[in-house]
């Protein structure tokens, strides 16, 4: 087993090799000089200056222009930004959790709801059941999250008045950001109408989480229903039904158990979807997280958050798409066997 | 950043506060280093006040921290008598141990007009309002008489004086605050830790998201009716509508006129509409080639079609602008001779001017809705496009509003789309802080443009205070700019304003700044957390 951890491990640092290798070429095509595309500031003082070259090696070969990146980066260094000169990695420490706050909460919807549909589907395959569950999930996969996000604000928004349509708060709540997870934050905060908060919290999650969750939601039921299906028609099934066991032990102890696995790993290639849906989400609900900060950059021509961004959200799904390879690979021995080895 | 609080301590369901969708960031707390409508908006009627004040409705000046002054017969020497028993604000940092008194007058405004005082050059030492309108040269010396009485000296006439000191930037702040910040080597947070004598003190800021503000209990004209006050910063004018609908914002800033529609339809909302001292305009770099020639600029003048700026645009809600007056002012000039759209005569002045094929040149506008223009970038597209019919390729350069301010201080664009809000009526506004010699040196020049000649008539212009006298000055000056074209005017916009029906006690400014010492939350809204 430890042959193909390795194997995984050896891999991502190639990938992640590559990823730096095309954000840094990327800023050497970009225009302007390359001291200020890499660190950020504009333009900068002899001392300045001096200081960049240093510490990007930019009097050196590229190669050590490349390895002293990938230095810079690795500890924390993503320089200042264009428009404000703030350090990149702070305003990613604090925009990151609202986007984590909005990706765990649409994916645990994702599941609650996909989870028990899926299984619904299947039992009743080719049934009324299962076409409607597979229909709605193929109309809630086709949707553009944008289209869904403007046409649930248009509605539920400003025609029907239910829900807020921007922010994570309202803002005469006074809570201060000590996680960055609203919830918990207005826990840990000291104000009075605590109760109220968390309500005008909820509301300002409904819609963007939902409009988040349809995706992903309509992604579970079918892998659900595909795996559960395999399962169901498995020979040992068969005898757990032919030894006339309760229908619904059959279903959720004996199928669930071994299908659940493929639905877990086949939704960690769902986050960089994720990811990407839940950059559109935030620019339309106005939510303060990282997605709406990179597509304001990237308007700006902000070339550090833009790198810094590439770098990052990529990162993170490399990061995870390998870690959830070695669990599996830990979990399912049957894995481990050299045509899954290779990717 | 600022932070903590004290808890407040209210029985109340949900704290009284007001909500303000803002369009963008405060470059400081502090209007005399600005003479940007975003941070004169967030600091000059919330944490500050003025010796005087201009009050819009009575179209006069009123008291403020002055209580009543008196001016000599020449005009030339102001005595002012200071408010008692007025407290200045505390943050975690500073507590006041006396009143405010002519210390602090003559510290806030030696700080603009000394470069010699130890705080002139704290946050960067450019006091543009004050550069503009000749401060330093004006004021000959300020004496403190005693602790409630102050006298200006100036060294000549100037009919626009009083009118300058009622504007949003002559704040005055507080001279012990500033003693302990020197203590502590903490100079620069007098400007982003602010303590004045306003209505609100500065809770505080985080960038690109809100502005917190609560209610200064002490303050000398009775303390707020509403507990805090939050700027939500939304550059976007679609989320601040969305907001405003949705209740998360109770009034907003300059929404746009395509929304004006959709705003009158919704019970809920009111529009407040005012005709603005504004001016939008097209200024050219008049020290580059080929903009040296006025020749060249009076071609473009031909080339431009204002209407259709201002049906694009504007939606129809503002003027064509024909000078940079607008013509609600009494010094407006009504017979100056108009640049008619005619892409052929502009063709034949370029030809006369060596350009017969035409020119390239960057146009900078910014990506931030302002009073005077809602949308400088379409404006710029538009110009693109009326240009290029005369042979005239415009690249257009942008920034975010504060890299964009930064920038145009290095004079290194070729045009620029830009405006202005008048501060006061006086109509010297227009012309000092935008076309004087003086100016070139505070950014407000945004056209590079000193003309001797100019400077003398506008500078006469101000020397008597019987307003007859002064019309012909400014006729001429209108005369002078209309022939030499250093910048083409557009449009002066409406002003508009949106807030929800149950605030009340606000006014909207002709002349820019935003007050919320009298604003109010009407009573029937205590259900739903304040989201409705």
């Amino acid at each position: 087993m430890w042959f193909y951890i390795a194997r995984r491990v050896n891999l991502f640092v190639f990938t992640v090799a590559v990823l730096f290798l095309l954000v840094f070429v990327m800023l050497n095509a970009l225009p302007g000089e390359l001291a200020t595309n890499l660190s950020g500031i504009q333009n900068p003082t002899m001392a300045q200056y001096d200081a960049i070259v240093n510490q990007y090696q930019l009097d050196k070969s590229w190669f050590n222009q490349y390895i002293s990146f990938i230095k810079q980066r690795i500890h924390g260094d993503f320089g200042v930004s264009f428009s404000d000169a703030k350090p990149i990695y702070d305003e990613m420490l604090r925009l990151l959790p609202a986007t984590i706050e909005l990706c765990i909460y649409a994916m645990t919807i994702a599941l609650l709801l996909g989870l028990p549909l899926g299984i619904i589907a299947a039992v009743y395959y080719k049934k009324f059941g299962d076409f409607f569950l597979l229909g709605t999930s193929l109309i809630g996969y086709s949707i553009p999250v944008f289209w869904l996000g403007v046409i649930a604000i248009m509605y539920f928004g400003l025609d029907l008045q239910w829900l807020p349509v921007a922010g994570k708060l309202n803002l005469l709540y006074q809570v201060e950001q000590v996680t960055g997870f609203t919830l918990i934050d207005i826990y840990l905060s000291d104000i009075q109408y605590k109760q109220l908060a968390y309500q005008d919290a909820i509301a300002h999650l409904i819609m963007p989480t939902l409009t988040l969750a349809v995706i992903p939601a309509a992604v579970v039921i079918r892998i659900t229903r595909t795996t559960m299906l395999e399962e169901l028609n498995a020979n040992y099934i068969k005898a757990a039904q032919a030894r006339g066991q309760h229908p619904l032990s059959v279903i959720f102890h004996h199928a669930l158990p071994n299908a659940i696995q493929p639905v877990l790993s086949q939704i960690t290639l769902q986050l960089s979807t994720l990811l990407t849906s839940a950059m559109v989400t935030e620019v339309i609900f106005s939510w303060p997280g990282i997605g709406q900060w990179l597509i304001q950059a990237t308007y700006q021509q902000n070339y550090t958050i833009i790198s810094a961004g590439v770098l990052v959200c990529a990162g993170f799904v490399i990061v995870v798409t390998v870690i959830s390879d070695i669990l599996l690979i830990a979990t399912t021995p049957r894995r481990r066997s050299a045509e899954y080895g290779s990717v | 950043m600022l932070s903590g609080c004290s808890p407040s301590v209210d029985d109340n369901v949900h704290t009284p506060g007001i909500v303000y969708c803002s369009e963008g960031d405060p470059t400081s707390f502090n209007p005399q280093l600005t003479t940007n409508g975003t941070t004169t908006d967030a600091s000059s009627y919330q944490i500050y006040n003025r010796l005087v004040e201009y009050d819009p409705a009575l179209g006069s000046i009123v008291p403020a921290l002055a209580r009543h002054w008196f001016i000599n017969e020449d005009g030339t020497s102001y005595t002012f008598y200071l408010r008692k028993n007025v407290k200045f604000h505390s943050n975690s940092n500073f507590t006041p141990t006396r009143d405010f008194n002519a210390d602090d007058v003559l510290f806030s405004f030696n700080r603009v007009i000394d470069s010699a005082h130890p705080y002139h050059n704290v946050s960067g030492g450019s006091y543009p309002f004050f550069q503009s309108v000749g401060f330093t040269d004006i004021i000959n010396k300020i004496v403190k008489v005693n602790d409630y009485m102050i006298v200006i000296h100036l060294t000549e006439k100037d009919a626009s004086f009083m009118a300058n000191l009622a504007a949003n930037f002559a704040i005055v702040q507080s001279k012990e605050y500033a003693e302990q910040l020197t203590k502590q080597q903490l100079q620069p947070q007098i400007d982003s830790h602010p303590i004045g004598t306003g209505p609100f003190i500065l809770d505080s800021y985080f960038q690109n998201d809100h502005i917190r503000y609560k209610r200064n209990q002490d303050y000398w004209n009775g303390a707020p009716d509403i507990e805090q006050l939050v700027f939500d910063i939304t550059p976007k004018s679609t989320n601040r509508i969305a907001k405003l609908m949705t209740g998360d914002c109770d009034i907003s800033a300059l929404p746009q006129s395509s929304e004006i529609d959709i705003i009158r339809q919704n019970r809920k909302l009111e529009l407040q509409i005012q005709t603005g001292f504004n001016v939008a305009y097209l200024g050219f770099n008049t020290e580059r080639i080929p903009f040296n020639d006025p020749k060249v600029r009076q071609a473009l003048s031909h080339a431009i079609n204002k209407r259709a700026i201002v049906e694009a645009v504007y939606y129809g809600s503002a003027t064509i602008a024909d000078s940079v007056l607008p013509s609600l002012s009494w010094a407006y000039n009504d017979t100056l001779q108009p640049y008619e759209y005619n892409p052929d005569k502009a063709k034949a002045l370029l030809a006369q001017a060596g350009f017969k094929d035409g020119f390239e040149m960057t146009l900078w506008a910014a990506p931030v809705q302002r009073i005077y223009n809602p949308n400088a970038i379409k404006t710029a597209e538009l110009i693109q496009g009326q240009l290029k019919l005369v042979g005239v390729n415009v690249n257009i350069v942008t920034y975010g509003w504060n890299v964009f301010i930064d920038k145009l201080n290095d004079y290194s664009y070729d045009s620029v789309l830009m405006g202005w809000t008048a501060d006061n009526a006086d109509p010297d506004n227009f012309f000092r802080p935008l076309f004087s010699c003086a100016a070139l040196l505070s950014g407000g020049n945004r056209v590079n443009w000193c003309n001797d000649d100019f400077d003398e008539i506008i500078n006469q212009a101000i020397a008597s205070t019987d307003q007859k006298k002064r019309v012909p000055y400014y006729l001429a000056a209108q005369q002078t700019l209309n022939k030499q074209v250093p910048l083409i005017p557009i449009a002066h916009a409406l002003r508009f304003q949106v807030k929800s029906r149950n605030i009340s006690g606000l006014s909207l400014n002709p002349y820019g700044g935003i007050s919320f010492a009298k604003a109010k939350r009407k009573a029937a809204t205590t259900s739903n957390g304040g989201t409705k």
